[in-house]
Protein backbone atom coordinates (compact mmCIF):
# COMPACT_ATOMS: atom_id res chain seq x y z
CA UNK A 1 0.00 0.00 0.00
CA UNK A 2 1.23 3.49 -0.46
CA UNK A 3 0.43 6.73 1.50
CA UNK A 4 -0.51 9.59 -0.81
CA UNK A 5 0.13 13.23 0.26
CA UNK A 6 -0.19 16.39 -1.72
CA UNK A 7 1.17 19.79 -1.07
CA UNK A 8 -1.75 21.90 -2.60
CA UNK A 9 0.75 25.10 -1.81
CA UNK A 10 3.36 23.82 -3.96
CA UNK A 11 0.66 22.28 -6.95
CA UNK A 12 1.03 24.55 -9.84
CA UNK A 13 -1.47 22.53 -11.96
CA UNK A 14 0.61 20.87 -14.65
CA UNK A 15 -1.79 18.06 -14.60
CA UNK A 16 0.74 15.14 -15.18
CA UNK A 17 -0.07 13.65 -12.10
CA UNK A 18 -3.50 12.89 -13.27
CA UNK A 19 -2.49 11.42 -16.67
CA UNK A 20 -0.26 8.80 -14.54
CA UNK A 21 -2.98 8.08 -11.89
CA UNK A 22 -5.88 9.57 -12.65
CA UNK A 23 -7.28 6.59 -10.52
CA UNK A 24 -5.91 8.25 -7.32
CA UNK A 25 -5.42 12.00 -8.29
CA UNK A 26 -8.10 14.79 -9.89
CA UNK A 27 -7.68 18.35 -10.64
CA UNK A 28 -10.17 20.51 -8.77
CA UNK A 29 -12.41 23.45 -10.22
CA UNK A 30 -9.38 25.53 -9.44
CA UNK A 31 -7.22 23.30 -11.73
CA UNK A 32 -5.10 22.17 -8.49
CA UNK A 33 -4.74 18.09 -7.74
CA UNK A 34 -6.31 16.68 -4.88
CA UNK A 35 -5.72 13.21 -3.61
CA UNK A 36 -8.97 11.12 -4.43
CA UNK A 37 -8.05 8.29 -2.02
CA UNK A 38 -5.73 8.58 1.06
CA UNK A 39 -3.69 5.03 0.85
CA UNK A 40 -3.85 2.66 -2.70
CA UNK A 41 -2.49 -0.61 -4.06
CA UNK A 42 -1.73 1.58 -7.23
CA UNK A 43 2.07 2.05 -8.02
CA UNK A 44 0.95 4.32 -10.56
CA UNK A 45 0.84 7.34 -7.71
CA UNK A 46 4.92 6.59 -8.00
CA UNK A 47 5.10 7.71 -11.23
CA UNK A 48 2.65 10.58 -10.51
CA UNK A 49 4.97 11.74 -7.74
CA UNK A 50 8.07 11.64 -10.02
CA UNK A 51 6.35 13.48 -12.76
CA UNK A 52 4.88 15.92 -10.70
CA UNK A 53 7.76 19.60 -11.61
CA UNK A 54 6.85 20.64 -8.22
CA UNK A 55 7.86 18.40 -6.04
CA UNK A 56 4.64 18.17 -4.79
CA UNK A 57 3.28 15.21 -4.20
CA UNK A 58 4.84 12.71 -1.97
CA UNK A 59 4.27 8.83 -1.90
CA UNK A 60 4.97 7.05 1.34
CA UNK A 61 4.99 2.63 1.13
CA UNK A 62 3.07 1.58 3.91
CA UNK A 63 4.34 -1.88 5.42
CA UNK A 64 2.00 -4.44 4.98
CA UNK A 65 0.32 -5.25 7.79
CA UNK B 1 23.51 -8.61 -7.22
CA UNK B 2 24.82 -7.01 -9.71
CA UNK B 3 28.82 -5.60 -9.28
CA UNK B 4 27.62 -3.08 -12.19
CA UNK B 5 28.58 0.15 -11.25
CA UNK B 6 26.75 3.69 -12.20
CA UNK B 7 28.16 6.83 -12.00
CA UNK B 8 26.77 9.98 -12.02
CA UNK B 9 28.31 13.26 -12.20
CA UNK B 10 26.27 15.73 -10.67
CA UNK B 11 23.62 16.27 -8.24
CA UNK B 12 21.01 18.61 -9.25
CA UNK B 13 17.39 17.64 -10.25
CA UNK B 14 18.81 15.55 -13.32
CA UNK B 15 21.38 13.63 -11.72
CA UNK B 16 19.27 12.53 -9.07
CA UNK B 17 16.32 11.18 -11.65
CA UNK B 18 19.16 9.39 -12.90
CA UNK B 19 19.53 7.53 -9.62
CA UNK B 20 16.26 7.50 -8.25
CA UNK B 21 14.82 5.83 -11.79
CA UNK B 22 17.84 3.37 -11.85
CA UNK B 23 16.24 2.23 -7.99
CA UNK B 24 13.02 2.41 -9.24
CA UNK B 25 13.16 0.14 -12.63
CA UNK B 26 15.28 -2.59 -10.31
CA UNK B 27 18.54 -2.12 -10.86
CA UNK B 28 20.59 -3.66 -8.08
CA UNK B 29 23.88 -2.39 -8.93
CA UNK B 30 26.08 0.49 -7.57
CA UNK B 31 25.04 3.80 -8.18
CA UNK B 32 26.91 7.08 -6.68
CA UNK B 33 26.38 10.38 -7.33
CA UNK B 34 29.01 13.38 -7.14
CA UNK B 35 27.52 16.56 -6.51
CA UNK B 36 30.11 19.53 -5.89
CA UNK B 37 27.69 21.81 -3.77
CA UNK B 38 27.67 20.61 -0.18
CA UNK B 39 24.03 20.06 -0.38
CA UNK B 40 21.49 17.42 -1.82
CA UNK B 41 19.64 17.67 -4.60
CA UNK B 42 17.61 20.61 -4.43
CA UNK B 43 14.81 22.56 -6.12
CA UNK B 44 17.10 25.28 -8.15
CA UNK B 45 14.09 27.11 -9.04
CA UNK B 46 13.16 28.76 -5.68
CA UNK B 47 16.75 30.19 -5.53
CA UNK B 48 15.36 33.36 -7.05
CA UNK B 49 11.56 33.03 -5.01
CA UNK B 50 10.60 31.48 -1.84
CA UNK B 51 14.35 30.61 -0.55
CA UNK B 52 15.62 34.39 -1.78
CA UNK B 53 12.99 35.97 -0.12
CA UNK B 54 14.06 33.98 3.19
CA UNK B 55 10.98 32.05 3.37
CA UNK B 56 12.27 28.83 3.04
CA UNK B 57 15.22 27.26 4.70
CA UNK B 58 18.00 24.24 3.27
CA UNK B 59 15.89 21.70 4.54
CA UNK B 60 12.99 22.85 2.71
CA UNK B 61 14.54 22.74 -0.26
CA UNK B 62 15.30 19.58 -0.48
CA UNK B 63 14.09 17.08 -3.50
CA UNK B 64 13.93 13.94 -0.71
CA UNK B 65 14.78 13.61 2.78
CA UNK B 66 18.20 13.01 3.20
CA UNK B 67 17.63 9.61 4.49
CA UNK B 68 16.30 9.14 0.88
CA UNK B 69 19.46 8.21 -0.70
CA UNK B 70 20.73 5.52 2.14
CA UNK B 71 17.60 3.89 2.42
CA UNK B 72 17.22 3.90 -1.83
CA UNK B 73 21.28 2.42 -1.15
CA UNK B 74 22.30 5.58 -3.47
CA UNK B 75 25.99 7.00 -2.72
CA UNK B 76 25.71 10.81 -2.68
CA UNK B 77 29.11 11.95 -1.82
CA UNK B 78 28.38 15.76 -1.80
CA UNK B 79 30.55 18.58 -1.73
CA UNK B 80 32.75 16.48 -3.94
CA UNK B 81 34.16 17.38 -7.45
CA UNK B 82 35.31 15.35 -10.13
CA UNK B 83 37.86 16.61 -11.98
CA UNK B 84 39.10 14.90 -14.76
CA UNK B 85 37.91 10.99 -16.52
CA UNK B 86 39.86 8.42 -18.05
CA UNK B 87 37.06 7.17 -20.80
CA UNK B 88 39.70 4.17 -21.48
CA UNK B 89 40.53 2.94 -18.10
CA UNK B 90 36.87 4.00 -16.57
CA UNK B 91 37.87 5.94 -14.05
CA UNK B 92 37.18 9.30 -12.67
CA UNK B 93 39.05 11.36 -10.61
CA UNK B 94 37.49 13.36 -8.14
CA UNK B 95 38.83 15.77 -5.09
CA UNK B 96 39.13 13.10 -2.80
CA UNK B 97 40.02 9.90 -4.81
CA UNK B 98 39.02 8.10 -7.84
CA UNK B 99 35.78 6.11 -8.91
CA UNK B 100 35.72 3.53 -11.22
CA UNK B 101 32.98 3.51 -13.51
CA UNK B 102 31.27 0.99 -15.75
CA UNK B 103 28.49 3.40 -17.63
CA UNK B 104 29.07 7.51 -16.25
CA UNK B 105 26.43 9.91 -16.70
CA UNK B 106 26.73 13.39 -16.82
CA UNK B 107 25.07 15.52 -15.41
CA UNK B 108 27.04 18.41 -14.36
CA UNK B 109 24.34 21.65 -15.72
CA UNK B 110 25.35 24.90 -16.70
CA UNK B 111 26.92 28.35 -15.28
CA UNK B 112 26.03 31.54 -15.34
CA UNK B 113 27.38 34.11 -17.98
CA UNK B 114 29.70 36.10 -17.53
CA UNK B 115 31.73 38.58 -19.16
CA UNK B 116 35.40 37.65 -19.27
CA UNK B 117 36.85 40.94 -17.60
CA UNK B 118 37.68 40.44 -14.05
CA UNK B 119 35.41 39.25 -10.88
CA UNK B 120 34.42 42.37 -9.27
CA UNK B 121 33.07 42.37 -5.78
CA UNK B 122 29.55 43.58 -6.25
CA UNK B 123 28.78 41.57 -9.13
CA UNK B 124 26.89 38.19 -8.42
CA UNK B 125 25.26 35.51 -10.27
CA UNK B 126 22.48 33.19 -9.19
CA UNK B 127 22.94 29.41 -9.96
CA UNK B 128 23.37 27.72 -6.39
CA UNK B 129 22.05 27.75 -2.98
CA UNK B 130 25.02 29.45 -1.94
CA UNK B 131 25.10 32.02 -5.06
CA UNK B 132 21.24 33.02 -3.54
CA UNK B 133 22.59 33.18 0.16
CA UNK B 134 25.39 35.89 -0.97
CA UNK B 135 22.73 37.60 -3.06
CA UNK B 136 20.15 37.24 0.16
CA UNK B 137 22.48 39.16 2.21
CA UNK B 138 22.67 41.86 -0.15
CA UNK B 139 18.77 42.56 0.02
CA UNK B 140 18.18 45.01 2.88
CA UNK B 141 15.81 47.46 2.81
CA UNK B 142 16.88 50.62 0.86
CA UNK B 143 19.70 49.06 -1.28
CA UNK B 144 20.04 49.44 -4.72
CA UNK B 145 20.35 46.35 -7.18
CA UNK B 146 21.14 46.47 -10.63
CA UNK B 147 19.18 43.37 -12.26
CA UNK B 148 21.33 43.31 -15.84
CA UNK B 149 19.06 40.67 -18.20
CA UNK B 150 14.92 40.43 -17.86
CA UNK B 151 14.77 36.93 -18.67
CA UNK B 152 13.00 34.76 -16.00
CA UNK B 153 16.34 34.53 -13.04
CA UNK B 154 16.28 38.51 -13.71
CA UNK B 155 12.66 38.93 -13.47
CA UNK B 156 11.86 37.27 -10.47
CA UNK B 157 14.95 37.93 -8.24
CA UNK B 158 13.62 42.00 -9.07
CA UNK B 159 10.58 40.77 -7.70
CA UNK B 160 11.81 39.27 -4.43
CA UNK B 161 14.21 42.19 -4.13
CA UNK B 162 11.27 44.67 -4.49
CA UNK B 163 9.35 43.51 -1.82
CA UNK B 164 11.94 43.55 0.43
CA UNK B 165 12.31 46.84 0.40
CA UNK B 166 15.56 47.00 -2.17
CA UNK B 167 15.56 49.78 -4.96
CA UNK B 168 15.37 47.47 -8.24
CA UNK B 169 16.56 48.50 -12.02
CA UNK B 170 16.37 45.80 -14.62
CA UNK B 171 18.63 47.05 -17.78
CA UNK B 172 17.52 44.43 -20.15
CA UNK B 173 18.86 44.15 -24.10
CA UNK B 174 15.35 43.39 -25.82
CA UNK B 175 12.29 45.76 -26.11
CA UNK B 176 10.36 44.66 -22.77
CA UNK B 177 11.16 41.86 -19.94
CA UNK B 178 10.81 38.30 -20.94
CA UNK B 179 10.31 39.32 -24.50
CA UNK B 180 12.40 36.54 -26.16
CA UNK B 181 10.62 33.56 -24.38
CA UNK B 182 7.16 35.27 -24.14
CA UNK B 183 6.89 37.59 -27.41
CA UNK B 184 6.88 41.20 -27.20
CA UNK B 185 2.83 41.70 -26.71
CA UNK B 186 3.13 39.70 -23.07
CA UNK B 187 6.71 41.74 -22.61
CA UNK B 188 4.35 44.87 -22.13
CA UNK B 189 2.02 43.54 -20.52
CA UNK B 190 5.16 42.01 -18.05
CA UNK B 191 7.03 45.78 -18.50
CA UNK B 192 3.78 47.99 -17.20
CA UNK B 193 3.38 45.71 -14.25
CA UNK B 194 6.90 45.63 -13.26
CA UNK B 195 7.20 48.98 -13.23
CA UNK B 196 3.59 49.64 -11.46
CA UNK B 197 5.56 47.57 -8.32
CA UNK B 198 7.88 50.26 -8.23
CA UNK B 199 10.87 48.73 -10.26
CA UNK B 200 12.65 50.83 -12.86
CA UNK B 201 13.27 49.08 -15.86
CA UNK B 202 15.00 50.32 -19.13
CA UNK B 203 15.03 48.44 -22.29
CA UNK B 204 16.66 48.27 -25.27
CA UNK B 205 19.86 49.02 -23.36
CA UNK B 206 23.30 47.25 -23.94
CA UNK B 207 25.64 46.98 -21.11
CA UNK B 208 29.29 48.09 -21.48
CA UNK B 209 31.03 47.80 -18.42
CA UNK B 210 30.56 47.07 -14.44
CA UNK B 211 32.73 49.46 -12.47
CA UNK B 212 33.61 49.83 -9.17
CA UNK B 213 31.31 52.65 -7.69
CA UNK B 214 32.77 55.93 -7.73
CA UNK B 215 33.64 56.39 -3.88
CA UNK B 216 34.86 52.76 -4.20
CA UNK B 217 31.56 51.42 -2.86
CA UNK B 218 28.90 49.08 -4.77
CA UNK B 219 29.43 49.32 -8.42
CA UNK B 220 28.27 51.17 -11.67
CA UNK B 221 26.92 49.96 -14.25
CA UNK B 222 27.45 52.04 -17.48
CA UNK B 223 24.79 51.03 -20.54
CA UNK B 224 25.88 52.25 -24.40
CA UNK B 225 23.78 55.27 -24.67
CA UNK B 226 26.03 56.73 -21.66
CA UNK B 227 23.47 56.86 -18.77
CA UNK B 228 25.36 55.38 -15.74
CA UNK B 229 23.25 53.09 -12.79
CA UNK B 230 24.92 53.46 -9.40
CA UNK B 231 23.78 50.58 -7.16
CA UNK B 232 25.45 48.67 -3.90
CA UNK B 233 25.38 45.42 -6.25
CA UNK B 234 24.99 44.05 -9.78
CA UNK B 235 23.09 40.55 -10.33
CA UNK B 236 24.55 39.24 -13.89
CA UNK B 237 21.32 37.29 -15.03
CA UNK B 238 21.96 37.04 -19.08
CA UNK B 239 21.88 33.46 -19.45
CA UNK B 240 23.83 30.28 -18.25
CA UNK B 241 25.78 27.89 -20.87
CA UNK B 242 26.24 24.00 -20.29
CA UNK B 243 28.99 22.81 -17.97
CA UNK B 244 30.87 20.74 -20.69
CA UNK B 245 34.25 20.45 -19.37
CA UNK B 246 33.79 17.18 -18.83
CA UNK B 247 32.39 16.11 -21.89
CA UNK B 248 34.15 13.92 -24.57
CA UNK B 249 34.25 15.60 -27.62
CA UNK B 250 32.91 12.67 -29.24
CA UNK B 251 30.34 10.23 -28.40
CA UNK B 252 31.78 7.37 -26.36
CA UNK B 253 30.28 4.15 -25.20
CA UNK B 254 28.90 3.72 -21.72
CA UNK B 255 28.91 7.83 -21.40
CA UNK B 256 25.61 9.53 -21.37
CA UNK B 257 24.55 13.38 -20.69
CA UNK B 258 21.22 14.93 -19.62
CA UNK B 259 20.10 17.94 -17.76
CA UNK B 260 21.40 21.25 -18.78
CA UNK B 261 24.78 20.11 -20.01
CA UNK B 262 23.06 18.43 -23.09
CA UNK B 263 21.10 21.63 -23.71
CA UNK B 264 19.40 24.06 -21.60
CA UNK B 265 16.15 23.38 -20.60
CA UNK B 266 14.18 23.80 -17.55
CA UNK B 267 12.60 21.65 -14.73
CA UNK B 268 10.37 19.25 -16.71
CA UNK B 269 13.39 18.65 -19.45
CA UNK B 270 16.04 18.00 -16.87
CA UNK B 271 13.64 15.83 -14.92
CA UNK B 272 12.21 14.18 -18.29
CA UNK B 273 16.06 13.43 -19.15
CA UNK B 274 17.12 12.49 -16.10
CA UNK B 275 14.23 9.25 -16.58
CA UNK B 276 15.26 8.65 -19.73
CA UNK B 277 19.05 8.79 -19.36
CA UNK B 278 18.07 5.74 -16.75
CA UNK B 279 15.79 3.68 -19.18
CA UNK B 280 18.97 3.53 -21.77
CA UNK B 281 21.45 2.68 -19.13
CA UNK B 282 19.27 -0.03 -18.29
CA UNK B 283 17.81 -0.55 -22.01
CA UNK B 284 14.35 -0.03 -21.60
CA UNK B 285 11.72 1.60 -23.78
CA UNK B 286 11.99 5.38 -23.14
CA UNK B 287 9.28 7.20 -21.69
CA UNK B 288 7.00 9.33 -23.71
CA UNK B 289 8.32 13.02 -24.24
CA UNK B 290 6.40 16.30 -22.79
CA UNK B 291 6.17 19.30 -23.58
CA UNK B 292 8.30 21.56 -22.27
CA UNK B 293 6.65 23.72 -19.36
CA UNK B 294 8.13 26.18 -17.29
CA UNK B 295 6.28 28.43 -14.44
CA UNK B 296 7.45 31.70 -12.90
CA UNK B 297 5.92 33.65 -9.88
CA UNK B 298 6.58 37.25 -10.35
CA UNK B 299 4.81 40.68 -9.04
CA UNK B 300 2.09 38.29 -7.74
CA UNK B 301 1.59 36.79 -11.09
CA UNK B 302 2.20 32.65 -11.41
CA UNK B 303 3.65 32.80 -15.01
CA UNK B 304 2.76 29.10 -16.82
CA UNK B 305 4.26 28.11 -19.87
CA UNK B 306 3.94 25.19 -21.82
CA UNK B 307 5.59 24.10 -25.24
CA UNK B 308 7.61 27.10 -26.60
CA UNK B 309 6.45 30.10 -28.60
CA UNK B 310 8.84 30.27 -31.77
CA UNK B 311 9.91 33.62 -33.02
CA UNK B 312 7.48 35.08 -35.50
CA UNK B 313 4.45 32.85 -33.50
CA UNK B 314 1.13 34.64 -33.54
CA UNK B 315 0.02 35.53 -30.18
CA UNK B 316 -2.79 35.70 -29.20
CA UNK B 317 -4.24 37.22 -25.79
CA UNK B 318 -7.05 36.88 -23.61
CA UNK B 319 -7.97 38.06 -20.27
CA UNK B 320 -6.88 41.20 -17.79
CA UNK B 321 -3.49 42.55 -16.54
CA UNK B 322 -4.03 40.06 -13.29
CA UNK B 323 -5.52 37.30 -14.89
CA UNK B 324 -4.71 36.64 -18.70
CA UNK B 325 -3.89 33.62 -20.96
CA UNK B 326 -1.86 33.65 -24.72
CA UNK B 327 -1.75 31.02 -27.34
CA UNK B 328 0.76 31.17 -29.72
CA UNK B 329 0.13 29.91 -33.13
CA UNK B 330 3.11 29.11 -35.65
CA UNK B 331 2.01 30.74 -39.51
CA UNK B 332 -0.19 27.87 -40.67
CA UNK B 333 -2.26 28.18 -37.25
CA UNK B 334 -0.82 24.96 -35.36
CA UNK B 335 -1.02 25.84 -31.50
CA UNK B 336 2.56 25.56 -30.54
CA UNK B 337 3.05 26.98 -27.02
CA UNK B 338 0.20 28.21 -24.13
CA UNK B 339 0.71 30.65 -21.11
CA UNK B 340 -1.53 30.94 -18.55
CA UNK B 341 -0.84 34.10 -15.96
CA UNK B 342 -3.04 33.78 -12.47
CA UNK B 343 -5.27 31.01 -14.67
CA UNK B 344 -3.84 27.32 -13.20
CA UNK B 345 -7.05 25.89 -14.28
CA UNK B 346 -6.40 26.21 -17.71
CA UNK B 347 -2.56 24.73 -17.63
CA UNK B 348 -3.59 20.66 -18.16
CA UNK B 349 -5.91 21.36 -20.58
CA UNK B 350 -3.23 23.11 -22.63
CA UNK B 351 -0.89 20.82 -21.74
CA UNK B 352 -2.85 17.32 -23.20
CA UNK B 353 -3.93 20.30 -26.32
CA UNK B 354 -0.12 20.70 -27.16
CA UNK B 355 0.73 17.16 -26.79
CA UNK B 356 -1.81 16.17 -29.21
CA UNK B 357 -1.16 18.77 -31.37
CA UNK B 358 2.66 18.15 -31.32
Amino acid sequence: MFKLVIDRSLCSGFGACVDAASESIALDQSGLAVALVRETGDPAVLRAASDCPMGAISVEELEAA
Amino acid sequence: MSTRRIVIVGAGLAGARVAETLRARGFDGRVVVVGDEPVGPYERPALSKGFLAGARDRAGMLLRAPSFWASQEIDLRLGERVVAIDHRRRIATTSRGRIRWDSLVLATGARPRRPPSAPLAGVLTLRTMADAEVLRRALVPGARLAVVGGGFVGTEVASTAAALGVEVTILEAGPAPLARVLGEEVGALLADRIRAHGVELWTDVRVTSIERGRDGRGVTVAVADGRRLPADVALLAVGVDPDRDLVPPVPVEGVYACGDVAGIGHWTSAAHGGVATAHAILGLELPPPQPRYVWSDQFGLRLQLVGEPQPGARVELDGRENEFSAGYRSPDGRLVAALAANRPQEVARLRRELRLAA
